[in-house]
């Protein structure tokens, strides 16, 4: 199933490859690469299933260390060959994971959309959207140091890709639990506050 | 509520105002990049705090069970070690003379940090295995991170001013390393309130780790 929500998702979206040039054509590429990076998790994730632990404890700590590492994979690539400035991979960084999130989204729609009402599925968009999108960015942020400062390209791809995985593994432990509607809103809150911080600062 | 669990939330609200306190004073344009490196390692802590209160939370509490902030404490050394290795050293790699003794000093307190996690290995090997290596695992940055922590305490000041500058973060750094081993270390042999008190005092060592950033910039 999760082949065929890939195809009828990605072929249209990759006309945007042929049309587009420059920045957005780049952009509309990581996103692409953000489907297939839900599609190879999804069996990543089949595979480690069948580790004796509980699904909850597996969504909320083995779940994010897989998703975040595959996610910046394409980012870490691009980081290295191309060394580009800090604004085209932390673009690249939010394409994928917003890709990441289209395929996620789209899976667990399929899967509940009996139970699910218009406000769940709102909270869900945005939630899952904006955390995957976030934390990817965050892991790119870290990579960007490629250019500028070698010694810290290491550890701060290290370090943020920690951030990040703490950040979707609390993502996933509260919407698993009563606080769901907390869970939902902090990747929004986050995003919000972070795209007015770096409006109001630019980073060197 | 058990005394662990409000342990962990006194210390995550202590990281809250750290970190908060460092995004309003650190997070400038003319900020150094060792100030920003130092925000990096409070928002991990910040984030190890959290996920300890939220997995007691959702969870049926389990101190010894592995979870995801063993990777958000990882951050959080990795982040205070590059910022001695790379917002610092080249800085002071210009230096003085005399630099050999500082790095054997260092070297040795490396050793030391060393055999406490060997330590921790015997500890945790006959109650949770995995646990143990997880602690192990995510305590590995602290090793370069007390190097130069140790190197950076141990230079000559009067040669370089940024030394003398730092000199409280190295020392308040160094607690916060032996205070997280020694967490691990009384999470398996002691009533819980000795780990939870552990806690408390790691996230004061953040905020003064905090303060004495805030007050290295003006003087940088």
């Amino acid at each position: 199933m999760m082949f065929k929500i890939l195809l009828a998702i990605s072929l249209p979206l990759s006309m945007m490859v042929f049309i587009f040039s420059g920045r957005a054509r780049r952009n509309s590429i990581f996103l692409l690469i953000g489907l297939v990076v839900t599609f190879i998790a999804s069996y990543v994730n089949l595979w480690l299933g069948y580790l004796p632990v509980s699904d909850i404890y597996y969504v909320s700590n083995i779940g994010p260390i897989v998703e975040e590492i595959l996610k910046a994979i394409p980012i870490l690539i691009y980081a290295f060959i191309k060394k580009p400035e800090r604004q085209d991979l932390l673009e690249g960084g939010l394409s994928v994971g917003l890709g990441f999130a289209i395929i996620e989204n789209v899976t667990y729609m399929i899967r509940f959309a009996d139970r699910i009402s218009l406000l769940a599925a709102l909270f869900r968009g945005l939630g899952a959207g904006m955390l995957h999108g976030l934390t990817t960015m965050v892991v790119a942020f870290g990579m960007s140091f490629i250019t500028s400062k070698k010694k810290l390209f290491f550890v701060g791809t290290l370090t943020f890709m920690s951030i990040a995985i703490s950040f979707h593994s609390i993502y996933n432990m509260l919407v698993q639990s009563k606080f769901q509607i907390i869970g939902f809103l902090i990747p929004i809150v986050t995003f919000i506050t972070i795209l007015i911080i770096f409006k109001k600062h630019s980073f060197e | 509520m058990s005394k662990y669990f409000i342990c962990q939330l006194i210390a995550c609200a202590i990281a809250i105002i750290a970190f908060v306190y460092s995004v309003v004073h650190l997070l400038k344009k003319e900020t150094p990049l060792y100030q920003r490196i130092i925000m990096w390692s409070v928002g991990s802590f910040l984030l190890y705090a959290i996920v300890s209160v939220i997995n007691s939370l959702v969870f049926p509490v389990k101190e010894l069970e592995t979870n995801v902030s063993f990777i958000s404490i990882f951050g959080c050394f990795l982040a205070l070690f590059s910022a001695n290795y790379g917002g610092m050293d080249r800085v002071v790699s210009d230096a003085p003379s005399g630099k050999k003794f500082p790095s054997i000093i260092a070297l040795i307190v490396d050793a030391i940090f060393i055999s406490m996690l060997v330590m921790i290995y015997f500890v945790w090997k006959d109650v949770q295995y995995i646990t143990g290596i997880c602690f192990i695992i995510s305590y590995i940055p602290i090793l370069p991170a007390v190097y130069y922590n140790v190197k950076h305490l141990l230079l000559p000041v009067d040669e370089l001013e940024i030394l003398k500058r730092n000199r409280g973060i190295n020392i308040l750094s160094i607690l916060l390393y032996v205070s997280f081993i020694f967490y691990a270390i009384t999470l398996v042999k002691c009533d819980v309130l000795l780990p939870g008190l552990c806690c408390i005092v790691s996230a004061c060592i953040v905020m003064g780790i905090v303060i004495l950033a805030k007050k290295g910039i003006y003087r940088w």
